[in-house]
């Protein structure tokens, strides 16, 4: 630093949030007229674009990638972020009901997607409880994303725990780069109101977002699930002096959601009541471009309200009760340094360190909080070994408690042919350790007011292993620049060992008359079967104008598999129809000259089994259409669209379950920013 | 750090010419021809008068003396003595001395350039680290030139074209740059290079005109002009444009540090080396008339190498790129 001012002679009130490291341009931009001098040449500013901060160049991937960036989330006409993951190549979404989620890569999921890391801002969302993410109770709204990065398949080495089949980051907008007031409306089918309000701005060193949202929908016609959220959500980004920059970030949201099925003993329709909050604070120290430390501290919280009692079907012998709620929460500790070691090796490395709690009387049988520690250490070294060949080495060593320490290696060669042609080998293992459900279930149907058990509905007896993955994957990826196209392709196989299955074991005693039969038996969990799936996936993007814009999406896989459905004697469940064979996407958006934007997207998912509470359903089709008309005024502008969902033929489709019954839907969206 | 606060006062806060006028007539004891006291047998001095003793005014001042006896030890013939004053407050009691035979006097620095100007020595005058504009306000008489701080649009134009074969250059022009808006298009037209700007009135304008602009250009220009690129501003420009594929030309070693692509800027080595050469030609020249102000002769380029890598574009070195861009001048 070559000239520096230090305290600011008349400050704001402001200020007094800082710790007097202000640079010379504020003292500049209180009075810009005056003369400029020299000290705006040698002052110091902000790191803005932070090592990580920076996107690593897709060429230097280790893994396929695939970003969603905002013209794909402008252009998509999503009105649920999940439905923006239908355009990753080999990517599944289902609507268990208008308001629960699941995203899974290559199938082989039920409602609770455990497959998949999911991360906000760098804070894992998955629920620690059930596994998956409770994607509507998240506070996070589409119009709050900068992007979101997938990597398709494992990459436990740089994304933690639980990256498995893939991982979703999440990467929401800086607020200095959204200043002013937002205000969105959404109106249309399936009783959908929504009204989103942000205001953004900037104080001093202080970038600040605060968010509001209320969102209602009615959810499928054919199923008992409205559905109504509000949250709040605030992101600041504080900057301590040019070097030192704080994240902070916290949300609150509830919700009702109605789910069940008629005359469906154990699942009846009642409303669900969630409840979730997150607090999350991030310390990065930029050293030199391309260097810096980070530490990182958040907790997550989750509850979900969910039990009942039927008085009336076995009236009057018996009145019985039962639940699935329970409560969830994480506290993560991590720090994380990225650096340039020589111009050839830059290594990304820290350490860890987690606690997960659950509890839950219907779920558990427990009042007190069941506790996993877990800690980890990960690494992974980049290495340009010559001008066309670049290494990745990585690894992450994780040690549950009670559980044995698992390694994850992560090993990729990417071979540039040219400026425009990259090919990647690598071959990568992971884990997914059981959650809570899987290990510690204690579901019993009781008896009213009584702890008296009436059946089992699930008892764990197991201490489970976690579930492995072994991928090995032949990456292409074209990067022609000069007409705005990528073009990511990839072979693929993984093996998927120790699986988490689902079983009744027959040597069970039975439960008392008159449920003394084999199909009152409790379930429970082992490990038990193997999944293996090959496939080949496209990922094409292509913008050949500015105001153009092409995307393509192709998954086609072969998976065979089969595991234990039952024991004492043992049966088994093949699992070849759990990966839908062809999943695809195409999207495309222009611009006219009168600004009006028009876009378009089609999806389609062959048949598959859905697991736990979903059927095998035929294929889903699914085409959208979405009109924008941009203003402006003087102080303001917006955007006026007219969303059109799944108004192709055969839009009648099932998803998720044959109950689930899709049609088409109409939405109005108006967006207004005040600057 | 006493001195700064009050420099930071004096020099933004103040009606300038009378307080500097007071707090200069303050610490001067003596300004006569009793300083041959101090300099004996000095045929021309040269007067080093610094805004402060931040390391950028010491490492000028050591680099030129270094430079000055150099050209002494090569020139036998004629040799310049030379002295160096810091204004400085701490010292206020000291004696700011002109010496007799002082021929040249370099300011560093606007606090400097204005004491000077305040004094009205009548001696030729060479300020040095003082932007175009600020410069150009400050001389007023013909025996007084600069050397300026900011680099020659051309220069900065040429780097676009280093990072792109196509550049489109955006321009966000405020308060203090607003004026040279004609330049900017001008050269731009020149060196056949595609512009687009737009006219920052005030800073709530910079989110929504800087979107427009990153939709119209792939490079986009920072400029020192505070009431535009300032600590508010800056992270909205850098993401904004890194989101955009959009790569930040900067003016200084900073804003490379920040997230800038390249920066040209004129280190204080740079600037040393041309106070220098500029120093003995004219005191050799024996001419009473000064040059006309100029850009700085020597520069240094910076690039932010993993904001390059992100953006998927291969610079050369820093060395080879200075080497390219003064063949672009001669073509």
């Amino acid at each position: 630093m070559m000239y520096r001012r230090t305290g600011p002679v008349y400050s704001k009130w402001y200020w007094g949030l800082g710790i007097g490291a202000l640079s010379a341009f504020s003292v500049h931009a209180m009075d810009a007229v005056s003369p400029l001098d020299e000290a705006l040449f040698f002052s110091d500013i902000p790191v803005v674009l932070s090592a990580t901060r920076l996107k690593q160049p897709l060429n230097d991937s280790p893994a396929s990638i695939t970003v969603i960036d905002r013209a794909m989330i402008d252009a998509s006409g999503a009105i649920e972020l999940v439905d923006l993951l239908r355009l990753v190549p080999g990517f599944q979404v289902g609507h268990y009901t208008g308001s629960k989620f699941t995203v899974t890569s290559h199938g082989n999921a039920d409602r609770f997607a455990r497959d998949m890391q999911v991360l906000i801002d760098g804070r894992s969302i998955y629920d620690p409880a059930f596994g998956g993410v409770t994607w509507s109770d998240q506070e996070l709204d589409i119009d709050d994303i900068q992007r979101i990065e997938v990597i398709r398949g494992p990459n436990a080495s740089t994304h933690g725990s639980n990256s498995f089949s893939g991982v979703i980051n999440i990467i929401t907008q800086h607020p200095s780069e959204q200043q002013g007031l937002r205000v969105k409306t959404v109106l249309g089918g399936g009783g959908r109101q929504q009204i989103y309000n942000r205001y953004s701005g900037v104080e001093g060193d202080l970038a600040y977002r605060i968010a509001l949202k209320y969102d209602e929908n009615d959810g499928y016609n054919s199923r008992f699930d409205s559905s109504d959220t509000r949250w709040l959500g605030v992101r600041g980004d504080y900057q301590i002096n040019s070097q030192d920059a704080l994240l902070f970030e916290l949300g609150a949201s509830k919700g009702t959601r109605e789910d069940g099925f008629t005359n469906d003993l154990v699942q009846p329709e009642r409303p669900t009541e969630d409840r979730h909050t997150f607090k999350q604070l991030r310390w990065t120290r930029s050293l030199e471009p391309g260097s810096d430390l980070s530490f990182q501290l958040y907790h997550n919280y989750q509850e979900v309200r969910d039990d009942f009692s039927d008085p009336d079907t076995y009236s009057p012998f018996l009145d019985f009760s039962l639940g699935y709620g329970f409560e969830s929460q994480r506290y993560d500790l991590e720090m994380q340094h990225n650096f340039q070691m020589t111009p050839s090796q830059r290594l990304v490395w820290g350490i860890g360190l987690r606690r997960d709690e659950a509890k839950g009387i219907w779920t558990f049988k427990r009042n007190d909080w069941i506790t996993r520690d877990q800690y980890r250490l990960f690494g992974n070294l980049e290495w340009r070994l010559t001008d066309h060949l670049l290494l990745n080495l990585g690894g992450m060593y994780e040690k549950y408690e009670k559980k044995s320490g698992v390694f994850s290696p992560k090993v990729a060669l990417n071979i540039t042919a040219d400026e425009y042609n990259t090919f990647r080998l690598s071959a990568t293992r992971s884990y997914r350790m059981p959650t809570f459900w899987e290990d510690f279930s204690d579901q019993s149907i009781l008896q009213t007011g009584t702890s008296n058990v009436v059946i089992d509905g699930f008892i764990n007896r197991t201490n489970l292993k976690p579930e492995s993955i072994n991928a090995y994957e032949l990456g292409y990826l074209g990067n022609f620049q000069d007409i705005g196209l990528t073009l990511d392709m990839k072979l693929f196989h993984e093996e998927i060992n120790d699986m988490i299955a689902e079983i009744k074991d027959l040597s069970n005693p039975l439960p008392s008359p008159p449920f003394n039969s084999v199909g009152f038996l409790p379930f429970e969990h082992i490990n038990s079967g193997s999944l293996n799936i090959n496939g080949f996936e496209v990922g094409l993007r292509w913008d050949p104008s500015p105001r153009s814009m092409l995307h393509f999406g192709y998954s086609l896989t072969h998976a065979y598999g089969n595991q234990l459905r039952r024991t004492n004697p043992s049966a088994t469940r093949e699992l070849n129809n759990r990966v839908p064979k062809l999943t695809a996407s195409i999207m495309g958006s222009h611009q006219f000259d009168n600004g009006i934007k028009v876009s378009s997207a089609y999806y389609y998912m062959d048949e598959v089994t859905w697991a736990g509470d979903g059927d095998h359903i035929p294929i889903n089709r699914r085409l959208d259409i979405k009109l924008t008309k941009p203003f402006e005024f003087e102080k303001a502008d917006g955007e006026l669209s007219l969303i059109l969902q799944n108004i192709g033929p055969d839009n009648d489709y099932q998803d998720f379950r044959n109950d689930n019954i899709w049609d088409s839907r109409v939405f109005l969206e108006a967006r207004m920013n005040w600057h | 750090m006493p001195f700064q606060r009050v420099a930071d006062k004096w020099l933004l806060k103040r009606p300038f010419i009378r307080t500097g006028a007071n707090f200069f007539f303050r610490i001067i004891i003596l300004f006569s021809l009793l300083g041959s006291v101090e300099s004996p047998a000095s045929e021309g001095t040269i007067l080093v008068l610094s805004s402060g003793n931040a390391p950028v005014y010491k490492v000028i001042t050591q680099k030129l003396k270094e430079q000055i006896s150099r050209s002494c030890s090569d020139n036998t013939g004629s040799c310049h003595d030379h002295r160096l004053y810091d204004l400085n407050s701490d010292k206020s009691e000291v004696s700011l001395v002109i010496p007799a035979k002082t021929k040249l006097i370099i300011t560093l620095g606007l606090k400097a350039a204005k004491a000077v100007k305040t004094l009205n020595t009548g001696l030729p005058t060479v300020h040095a680290l003082l932007p175009k504009k600020t410069a150009d306000q400050v001389i007023t008489s013909p025996n007084q030139t600069a050397i300026y701080l900011d680099q020659p649009t051309e220069r900065q134009y040429k780097l676009a074209r280093l990072i792109k074969t196509d550049p489109h250059i955006g321009l966000l022009l405020g308060k203090n740059t607003a004026l040279a808006e004609n330049d900017f298009l001008r050269i731009a037209q020149q060196l056949s290079i595609p512009v687009s700007y737009r006219l920052v009135e005030s800073e709530e304008q910079v989110g929504p005109l800087l979107k427009e602009l990153l939709e119209e250009s792939n490079i986009l220009l920072a400029l020192p002009d505070p009431s535009v690129f300032n600590q508010r501003t800056i992270f909205n420009i850098l993401l904004s444009s890194y989101h955009n594929k959009v790569p930040v030309i900067g003016f200084s070693s900073a804003y490379v540090k920040a997230g800038a692509l390249i920066s040209a800027f004129s280190k204080p080595e740079d600037i040393a080396q041309h106070l220098a050469e500029f120093s003995t030609a004219f005191l050799h020249s024996g001419k009473d008339t000064l040059p006309a102000p100029v850009y700085p002769k020597y520069f240094s380029v910076e690039v932010n190498r993993s904001v390059a890598r992100s953006l998927g574009i291969s610079m050369p070195d820093e060395r080879e790129i200075i080497q390219l861009m003064s063949n672009d001048t001669k073509q």
